[in-house]
């Protein structure tokens, strides 16, 4: 226990009474310990002056009590696997492809019809059925349904803003509905009088409403229409229809490194001519050897269960931020030498681990692979980011027993 | 197609707990709370009104007082979304004002607040729970302890070690 800890339980009157008398005096005699104390003294009324309330942002409350009104969201039942790392009560995000930004999830396990309205809606479940003005659609994995009112020339896309908290809404009517498939497929029935419907497979976005008609293509990522300044030649607007389609796509990608659309994906096959340092058979030796050379760093544990091999490793107690960052940095460089001199793509997730005392820990998982950091189209972020979003789930506290 | 039922409209004049009401009243405390103890505040704050709106019902006026039980209800809910979330990603600590401000900085009660509030963002959110729970909130330990679900004397040790952090952070200790 530290001296101001000791002068904080005399403060609440938690030390035994020789024990306070004894620190009182050395309060008395020693004056930076009387200065110590003298701010742990003024600490309860300050921390006391802070305004216990402020006025939350605008809409905030009105999306509440729009919530409140609509019906009861489906109950949601969390889905577990088993964990890589069962010893490690561990959940991360990716910094290089951080996976924080999938706010809620509506996740059923029976099949279940809801209605929504405007908004940005994430469905997950093996059958959920959702109607949207006159378009049904069927999600089998988890997509993001957004539905905007229609002849809204400020609409967006839907792959970039936050989505908000709305559950299960009231119906909509003449409303353009974009689906955007993070995993599995979505059904669509694009209105009543459709024989068959349309399959969005995972990763696609597809648009159905009234600005979709003729730009519809499956798989393409939706572009923004912005006006048109009058007289614009046609190679011109030609050209301004290729920007805001790459700038479409772009925004999809980043949208993919970010973690808010995450693409379902397979294991990625190991190289042949990944080094041997990498392989399962080595790395636990290479990792820990590259570990040890970074001081504040403590090897934990390896996980080859696919490709690449991860490394977890411990930040040790009592370094600072500032050196805990250029030991992790250290940490990537470390890894990246392994690959012998080729272009290295390092990943590196990093999480403070809580425990039940009020303790926390720093680990950092971390692995590499060839090829350059740019390059995301191997799909290797993507299985990245769902290895890690997957400890989430497994490791929390509703994890079952190992 | 089942339809969901309309919720009967609400006179907020004739029920003091009716949702507009108790929002109007006590969403800038529990926003106080959630900007303070979640990483994502306003997620968590629709997530305790979310919880809590349907709970209404569930407040017993002999117990307390209503700004008493929601602040309890919420503060369980903050702790249910931290053990829920375990973890979270390393941030840089905030930046807290420089430890040796002039003499005039000590002056302004706002700067000190400020400081005050960027000190407490540096703590584990386990300690800063406590912290905020029993200096800013006026919540007894025991029933921090209760809502946290762990022993008194935890409670206490996060309190110690949050104190001292404070300090720390603020160029004292």
């Amino acid at each position: 226990m530290t001296d101001v800890e000791a002068l904080s339980q005399l403060l609440s009157g938690d030390l035994p009474r020789e024990e306070a008398d004894a620190l009182r005096a050395r309060i008395q005699a020693e004056p930076e310990l009387a200065a110590i104390w003298s701010m742990l003294e003024d600490l309860p009324a300050d921390l006391a002056e802070l305004s216990s309330a402020e006025t939350p942002p605008a809409d905030l409350d009105a999306r509440v009590l729009a919530a409140h009104t609509r019906p009861a969201p489906v109950a949601a039942r969390p889905t577990h696997r088993r964990s890589p790392w069962p010893a490690l009560a561990l959940a991360a995000g990716l910094l290089l492809a951080a996976g924080t930004g999938l706010g809620w999830a509506l996740s059923v396990d029976e099949p279940v019809q809801v209605t929504i309205a405007d908004g940005r809606h994430r469905i997950t479940g093996d059958a959920v059925e959702v109607l949207a003005g006159t378009t049904r659609v069927e999600v089998r994995g988890d997509a993001w349904v957004t539905v905007e009112p229609g002849h809204d020339p400020a609409r967006r896309s839907g792959q970039e803003d936050r989505m908000d908290k709305s559950h299960v809404l009231s119906a909509a009517g003449g409303a353009v509905v974009t689906i955007a498939v993070v995993s599995g497929v979505a059904l669509l029935w694009p209105d009543a009088q459709a024989d068959a419907p349309v399959t969005v497979a995972a990763g696609e976005t597809r648009t159905i409403g009234e600005r979709s008609a003729g730009d519809d293509a499956g798989g393409e990522v939706v572009v923004d229409k912005t006006p048109r300044p009058a007289g614009l030649t046609p190679e011109v607007a030609a050209f301004v229809d290729q920007l805001e389609q790459d700038n479409a796509r772009l925004r999809f990608e980043n949208q993919l490194m970010k973690g808010q659309l995450a693409v379902g994906s397979e294991p990625i096959p190991w190289p042949d001519d990944l080094p041997a340092a990498l392989r399962p058979e080595r790395f636990a030796e290479s990792a820990s050897q590259a570990i040890a050379g970074v001081e504040g760093l403590e090897f934990v544990q390896e996980d080859c269960a696919e490709y690449p091999c991860l490394v977890v490793a411990r930040v040790k107690d009592g370094l600072e931020p500032a050196a805990a960052q250029a030991a992790l940095h250290q940490l990537g460089e470390r890894l990246g030498d392994l690959l012998g001199g080729e272009d290295a793509r390092t990943f590196l997730s990093v999480a403070k681990v809580s425990d039940d005392e009020g303790g926390e820990d720093t680990l950092a998982v971390a692995g590499v692979a060839p090829g350059g950091r740019d390059d995301i189209s191997d799909g290797l972020t993507e299985r990245m980011m769902q290895r890690v979003q997957g400890l989430e789930q497994e490791l929390g506290p509703d994890a079952p027993p190992e | 197609m089942p339809r969901p039922a309309p919720t009967p409209p609400t006179d907020p004049d004739a029920d003091p707990l009716v949702p507009e009401r108790i929002l109007a009243e006590h969403g800038p405390l529990v926003w106080a709370l959630c900007r303070r103890l979640d990483p994502d505040p306003e997620d968590a704050y629709q997530d305790v009104w979310a919880h809590l709106l349907p709970r209404l019902d569930r407040y017993d006026p002999d117990r307390g007082t209503l700004r008493a039980w929601l602040v309890s209800v919420a503060h369980r809910r903050l702790v249910d979304r931290h053990r829920r979330r375990r973890v979270r990603r390393v941030e840089a600590l905030p930046e807290v004002a420089d430890p040796n401000p002039a003499p005039d900085e000590l002056a302004s009660r706002a700067q000190r607040r400020a400081r005050l509030e960027a000190a407490l963002q540096g703590l584990p959110e386990s300690q800063r729970r406590v912290v905020v729970a029993h200096h800013v909130n006026g919540r007894e330990l025991d029933a921090i302890a209760a809502d946290e679900q762990v022993a008194l004397g935890t409670i206490k040790s996060r309190l110690h070690r949050g104190r001292a952090r404070l300090l720390r952070l603020l160029g004292g200790g």
